[in-house]
């Protein structure tokens, strides 16, 4: 049996698009098991905001995984807007994973906001000052985390839902100069080390949608303004294409 | 890229404060200086909050370019933009985010 994940992020919610997005989800369980959501959920990072996103997803067909971007952080509140989403059904991974069951097909999603930091050979390093020694083992820790997620997973289908992108495949078009900003390497070689069969993220709105890990694993950066469309769906199991 | 013109992208080195004499212009207004404050105004401004916008000065004309989901967040960007930099007219090249329905799965 196939597995149809539906994805999108940087959706951006606030007051002035509040019910917008949430007509573009109907007839979504004609499309797809699952929709996962790839951070940036809303503009401020207020509870305010959190609310609006629990209600333009709460109560869909299909079960809903998130997980935050570095705009829903803004306002210190990424706690209570997690909270928020779930309250809402909606079940916000932090650097953790969860298990869906699809009529006996499991699928596993390991994720979290992720960081940056660059991409092998061009990117900092835990060295020097405290901060940027600071920077870099977040993101190194968060690696750790999914990693450590992967490997206990044991599941049909696996896939890894992020903000930030573990490729600079996906995030051509933007300026080079920020690109340790948008993703890091780590994040690819802590998934490539236990596998997975898609990487989702977003953040990066002037990229494009396909890429590759060093590890062969497929990555589509699902970023609003790059899918320019509702969400993306993928079709995992794909050697029998017509039952997808 | 001329200091006459005052021709300068803020993504762009190649504008150097070094060609601008010290007669004409204070380091501190040169066009560099100018997108790259206009540039942190818009992200860092809770009216906008708009890290994906490029901006571009040419002479006394500064281009907005990029995307946002609304349009009132599309108008707030040339607000937060004019504020910042007073002396220039602002060139609103911004559009709002199309959304369309979500189309073709991918089978992997």
């Amino acid at each position: 049996m196939k597995i149809r994940v539906a994805a999108v992020g940087d959706v951006h919610l606030g007051e002035d698009i509040r019910g917008r997005y949430r007509r573009r989800l109907e007839g979504i369980e004609e499309r797809a098991d699952v929709l996962l959501l790839a951070g940036d959920l809303t503009r401020h990072g207020t509870p305010e905001e959190g609310r609006i996103v629990a209600e333009e997803f709460r109560d869909l067909p299909v079960p809903v995984v998130a997980v935050l971007g570095n705009h829903d952080y803004q306002s210190d509140a990424e706690d209570e807007i997690a909270e928020l989403l779930g309250d809402a059904g909606i079940r916000v991974l932090t650097d953790d994973s969860t298990v869906l069951d699809f009529g006996g097909v499991r699928l596993g999603v390991v994720g979290g906001k992720g960081f940056g930091g660059g991409f092998a050979g061009k990117c900092a390093s835990e060295f020097g000052e405290p901060q940027m020694k600071s920077f870099v083992r977040h993101t190194r820790e968060i690696a750790e985390l999914w990693h450590k997620a992967l490997k206990g997973l044991d599941t049909d289908y696996r896939v890894v839902l992020s903000h930030y992108s573990p490729v600079k495949d996906t995030l051509a078009g933007e300026p080079l100069e920020i690109y340790p900003f948008l993703g890091s390497y780590l994040l690819a070689e802590a998934v490539d080390s236990e596998g997975a069969d898609l990487f989702l993220h977003g953040h990066a709105h002037a990229g494009v949608e396909k890429g590759v890990t060093p590890g062969g694993l497929r990555v589509r950066n699902v970023a609003l303004p790059v899918l320019g469309r509702a969400y993306a769906v993928y079709c995992l199991g794909g050697e029998d294409p017509e039952s997808c | 890229m001329s200091h006459e013109t005052g021709n300068h992208t803020v993504s762009h080195e190649a504008a150097s404060h070094e060609a601008v004499p010290h007669e004409d212009a204070p380091h501190g207004d040169a066009p560099h200086y100018v997108a790259a404050r206009v540039q942190r105004a818009l992200a860092e401004d809770e009216r906008t909050y708009e890290l994906g916008i490029r901006v571009d000065i040419r002479g006394d004309l500064l281009f907005l370019r990029g995307q946002v989901e609304g349009d009132e967040r599309r108008l707030l960007v040339a607000a937060v933009a004019g504020e910042t930099a007073p002396g220039l007219k602002v060139r609103n090249e911004v559009t709002v985010v199309e959304v369309r329905d979500p189309g073709e799965e991918e089978t992997l």
